[in-house]
Order: C-alpha cells, then structure tokens, then sequence
C-alpha cells in the first residue's frame, strides 16, 4: 500500500470511527438505553485495555531482557589476541 | 562474498587497530575477500593518521580512507563511505568494539543459507544480549522497541541495531529514501527496506557497553524519537 493510499485509509478509518462515536454519544442523551450507554465507554475501555497490554509487554520485556555477563570477558581475551595479532604483523613488516 | 565494512569512526584511536585487527583476523579465518572502509570525520585524537598506520601493516586494498571534514552525520557517513567500496556486501558496524566480529561468519552464513537482502544483529533475542545497561536504559529500549512495533510493525526485533549486513544493491536503493538523521535513522532502513519487499533475518549478538554508567537519553532525544516515529508512520 502506497504512502497516499495509506494516509487516506487511516484518516478515513479515525473520521468513520469519530462520526460513530458521537453518533452514539448524541443517541445516549436521546435515548436511554443500556446498550448505547456500554457504545460510549467502549473506546475508554479498549484504551484502557491497551494501556495494560503495554505495559505488561514492556515490564515482561524488561524482567527478561537477554543478558550476557561473560561477554566482557570474552572481548577482553580477543581484544589481548587482536593486540597480539597486530603486534607481529608490525615486526614483519618489511619497513 | 566480498564484503565492504564501513566504520565510521570520531575519536576512535585507541579502538580502531584493536577493531581492524579483530575483522582481518575473522575475514581470514573465514577465506571471505573484504575491505574495511574507515570513514574518519576529522577525529582530533589522530584516528586518521592510526588508520594510514594500518593501511601499512595490512594494505591499502584492505584498508580504505575515506575520511571527512567534521561530523556530518552517520547516515551521510553509510553514503559517503558506500562510494568508495568495491565488494558486493556491505557490513556496517560500530568501531568502538560493542560490536564483536566473532558473529560476522553468522551473519554470512545465514545470508547464505536462506539467500536474504538483509542480516541484522539482534539483542534482544535468546543467545543474545547487552552487558553494561542499566534499568532506565533497558526500560527506554523495551519502550522504544515497543512503540516501534505497534505504530510500525518492523520485520526485525532490534530496531536501534547497527549491526547489519546488506547486499550493495539493497543498500543502495534504501538509503536515498532514508531521511531522518536522529535515532530513528537505523529504524527507518530496516522499514523502508521491508516496504520495498527486500528479505530480512536476524543473528543474535551480543552488545558490550564499556562506557556503562553515561545515559545520553534526555527528554529532547526522547521527543526527537516519538516524532521520528510519528514522520516514519505517516510516509512510511
């Protein structure tokens, strides 16, 4: 889907589902139903729903972020190899 | 394969023989042709004049310079450095040793065997890792990772990683369409690359943080990164 396209789509989607929503907010003060009444804090309630998928996926992500203790260890054994390495390549150079 | 490292480097005269060292040795370990691109942005420690140094000890067609005249930019430092390359594999990797070269034979033999546009390094994934983060510092990067993902749906899990290996070809189409200069810039390859239906997969590394205990991370990064994401939403 092409930036333009996708622009029109999501806008689309954000006027539709305003339109919908005050629609249904108008209807709660015409009419008293139980059911337009839930209509109304449907979109609250799925942001709630939301905030709490967020932050039990980044509070999950965290407790387990990867950790790698004997990583330090193994760069210093490759960092003294590498010294070493270019240590002799210097002696044999011809200049 | 010949591959192309670019290394960009400031300040990097204690890190870059030790780094150069490291890849000469993994390159011949894997009878794999490379050169290694220094892209020098006019470091006042001598980082330039080390790198002519070790054009002497290993070569001039495996050390290249492409240096420059300040700090331009790492994105500008990928394109600047990509001209001068004759392989047709670009790695790009950081030149004060939190990237090891120890996972490059990976990269390559995944490149291989599933024949991908892209490899890029993970942290985040098992077998994996950083060492040297503290709390706030993985929290920002699990929230960071984590707004990424819902607004952008990225085919990669480190999205910040600058660990990658691409083919010249592919990195050569996605870079001019890459615009932002912050820290969303790696983020905005690896999406832009998706959108334009290139193949990505991902090798775990692990990410050694020596200079732990300095967060760069302040309110105006972290609005520079929402925005970022924001720009990269709406074009992307």
């Amino acid at each position: 889907m092409n930036d333009l396209k996708k622009g029109k789509l999501v806008s689309a989607l954000l006027i539709a589902w305003s339109a919908l929503y005050m629609v249904v907010v108008v209807a709660s003060y015409l009419h008293d139903s139980k059911w337009i009444q839930t209509g109304v804090s449907i979109p609250g309630y799925l942001l709630v729903v939301f905030g709490c998928y967020s932050l039990w996926t980044v509070g999950f992500g965290l407790a387990t972020f990867p950790e790698c203790p004997r990583a330090l260890h193994d760069l210093g054994k490759e960092i003294r190899a590498a010294k070493d390495d270019l240590s002799d390549r210097r002696k044999k150079r011809p200049n | 394969m010949y591959c192309s490292v670019l290394l960009p480097t400031y300040n990097e005269a204690e890190n870059l023989p030790i780094m150069v060292a490291m890849l000469v040795k993994t390159f011949e370990g894997m009878g794999e042709s490379f050169e290694i691109i220094v892209i020098d942005d006019n470091s006042p420690d001598g980082t330039l004049s080390i790198a002519k140094d070790l054009q002497g000890v290993y070569g001039e067609s495996r050390i290249v310079l492409a240096p420059r005249e300040g700090k331009l930019g790492l994105g500008s430092a990928y394109v600047h450095g990509s001209h001068f390359t004759k392989g047709d594999f670009i790695l790009i990797m950081d030149a004060d040793l939190s990237h090891d070269p120890k996972f490059i034979p990976e990269f390559i033999k995944m490149q291989r065997d599933r024949e991908l546009d892209i490899v890029s390094g993970t942290r985040y994934v098992k077998g994996g890792g950083v060492y040297g983060w503290d709390l706030k510092r993985k929290l920002v990067s699990r929230g960071a990772n984590f707004l990424a993902r819902v607004l952008l749906n990225p085919p990669v899990s480190d999205l910040t990683g600058s660990f990658r290996l691409y083919k010249k070809s592919v990195f050569q189409q996605v870079m001019p369409k890459v615009k932002s200069r912050g820290y969303t810039f790696q983020l905005e390859i690896i999406v832009r690359a998706a959108r334009m239906r290139f193949t990505c997969g991902e090798v775990p590394i692990t990410f050694v943080d020596r200079i732990y205990g300095t967060s760069k991370l302040g309110s105006m990064e972290v609005l520079e990164y929402l925005i970022g994401l924001w720009d990269l939403f709406i074009s992307a």
